[in-house]
């Protein structure tokens, strides 16, 4: 499935390095800088990033209230890529075993599901994450199940279209004959068959949801401080852009990287494996 | 026939987010409980709940529910103690003009860039656009209007940072919708993927081989022939710039919706984040609609096949 390392485009290459590199920094961000996050230090306010004549103890400088900028960009990272992944997640399976039970079994459940996914394929979803944002409060586990809800018809749509190609090949006509349960018919003999298609496709959609959570945060309706994100560290860095303006352009770089380097990838990917399907 | 089943999916999307909406806000129990989160005085939840309504069963809450929305009625904001569809409608204006602006100049930029990448495909300067088009793709709005105040407000000061009442204060956020995630770069990519495309059919070949030259074969049958991805390609836009100015009003303190209901989701105001939701939907289902009728009109054998994209 995967070619040699040496093959990869250069641009490719730098990119999965860029990534290894901050999902590194931001998993074992405690050892990288001896600052809390939101320990606020209010001798040392707004110090300049070292490339700007600071000191080497504020790599990036300090913020408004004399918090390590450095360490709340691995901090706030941590949460903002956290939401993006355990929503992703928690979308691509609900696609996943809404395409796979819909194709599989056909019938009112596969109209259902159709008229599910056509419905949410032509409300743009963010509409119903600020319903969802005033009804539920404005906490982590509330965002994680919102953003859960991005994208979710991509899976199931394709899921589905796959499916019903493939429960007509003869190994899984032959599963049938012995008697295999369904859902060890879905499992064994069609899942692996959508596989490569969901990897491409939840790779493209990291970056969405990445930059839906962080606008949502930065506008002040995502997470609330003072647990740091990278969207709400831009937010109100915006306030101080004339005195200190690394507070918002620094994690704003953070954004902009993994948002590239992932997309790339996943762009890659998409040629790669020649899946037509997922054109946009 | 084509267009009133299409009208009839229409009216039915919409009265689903009427469902959703309504479900979702009787998810939490009473709208009251939200409203005033530090509790009230004894009875009052009781007597607010039989005043609405809400003490009955969820069918006739639903029923009663359809009424008001049917007379227009959809309450008053929390806040501002006035009918949200007055709210609404004062502040639609301006986020109408400056979505119109960055539709109007994502579409010709779009198309332009799109159809002179095609024609000079293989150009270095070309292939140099194509990277910087997915660098910029991977910043959202926000971050470019971080750079745009750092540049034109605070260092050059030639553009002002906040508020909406001149032509200048329109250029940053327009340019905002127009040339991150939303706006021109999917269509320039539409626009050059499609036309690329046609180039291999065989009527192309034919038009090159009577000798009109590339220029001509690409303007006059490459690029109609793609119209109808691409007219897909600006619905979904123009969607992107309605939902994309959410977050960019709010960045640049534009008068408009999406200021509005920001601050309304921040204050936890339901009645007017419901309506401005529900119109909002309203509004994309319309673009939708419109579209599907274009669809028709660009390709007549649509109204018999339904659309091949």
């Amino acid at each position: 499935m995967i070619k040699s390392w040496n093959e990869l485009p250069l641009l490719v290459k730098v990119c999965v390095v860029l990534l290894c590199v901050m999902v590194l920094a931001v998993v074992f961000a405690d050892f990288l800088t001896p600052f809390d996050p939101d320990k606020t230090d209010l001798m040392n306010t707004t110090l300049s990033p070292i490339f700007m004549g600071g000191s080497l103890e504020h790599v990036l400088g300090t913020d408004e209230l004399g918090r390590d900028v450095f360490s709340r960009v691995l901090y706030g990272a941590r949460i903002s890529l956290g939401i993006a992944l355990f929503g992703l997640l928690l979308g691509c399976s609900f696609g996943l075993v809404l395409g796979l039970t819909a194709g599989y079994f056909g019938g009112w459940w596969d109209r259902l599901s159709l008229l599910f996914i056509n419905f949410q394929q032509s409300i743009p979803f963010i509409l119903f994450v600020l319903v969802g944002l005033v009804i539920f409060g404005r906490s982590i586990p509330v965002l994680i199940v919102l953003m859960g809800m991005a994208r979710w018809e991509t899976y199931a749509k394709i899921t589905r279209g796959l499916v019903l190609s493939l429960k007509k090949k003869q190994y899984v006509e032959a599963a049938k004959c012995y008697n295999a349960s369904p859902l060890r018919i879905l499992a064994r003999y069609i899942f692996p068959g959508v596989r490569t298609y969901l990897i491409v496709l939840i790779t493209l959609n990291f970056p969405l949801i990445l930059l839906v959570e962080t606008s949502l945060s930065f506008v002040g309706i995502g997470v609330q401080p003072p647990t740091a994100t990278l969207g709400q560290m831009v937010g109100t860095g915006k306030n101080y852009l004339v005195t200190a303006p690394w507070i918002s352009v620094a994690p704003a770089i953070m954004i902009v990287m993994v948002a590239y380097c992932i997309q790339h990838i996943g762009e890659h990917m998409r040629e790669r494996f020649d899946v037509r399907l997922l054109e946009k | 026939m084509y267009m009133v089943k299409k009208a009839f999916i229409a009216v039915i999307t919409l009265f689903g987010v009427l469902v959703f909406i309504f479900i979702f806000a009787r998810l939490t129990g009473s709208p009251f409980e939200i409203m005033y989160p530090d509790g009230m005085a004894p009875g009052q939840l009781e007597q607010y709940n039989a005043k609405y309504g809400l003490d009955q069963s969820y069918g006739r809450q639903f029923v009663l529910y359809l009424k008001n929305v049917l007379h227009g009625d959809f309450g008053d904001s929390l806040n501002e103690r006035r009918p949200v569809t007055q709210i609404f409608f004062s502040r639609a204006g301006e986020t109408l003009k400056l979505g119109a602006w960055a539709l109007f100049i994502s579409v010709i930029l779009g198309i332009t860039l799109g159809v002179l990448m095609a024609v000079y495909q293989g150009n270095i300067l070309v292939k140099a656009a194509d990277h910087a088009m997915s660098a910029l793709y991977a910043v959202p709005g926000f971050v470019l209007a971080i750079f745009l105040l750092l540049i034109f407000s605070y260092s050059l000061r030639i553009l002002p940072s906040q508020g909406g009442s001149s032509p200048a204060h329109y250029v940053m956020p327009v340019a905002c919708l127009c040339i991150g995630t939303t706006g021109a770069i999917p269509i320039i990519r539409h626009v050059r993927n499609s036309i690329l495309e046609t180039l291999s059919q065989d009527y192309i070949r034919t038009a090159v081989a009577k000798g009109i030259g590339k220029k001509n074969t690409i303007l006059r049958h490459a690029f109609r022939n793609s119209l109808i991805p691409v007219l897909t390609q600006i619905s979904i836009v123009m969607v992107d710039i309605l939902t994309g100015s959410l977050i960019i009003e709010r960045t640049f303190s534009w008068p408009g919706i999406g200021t509005t209901l920001v601050n309304s989701v921040m204050n936890r105001d339901f009645t007017l984040v419901q309506f401005s939701v529900l119109m909002l939907a309203a509004v994309v289902i319309l673009i939708n609609y419109l579209l599907d009728i274009l669809y028709m009109v660009v390709d007549p054998r649509i109204e018999v096949e339904g659309p091949k994209t």
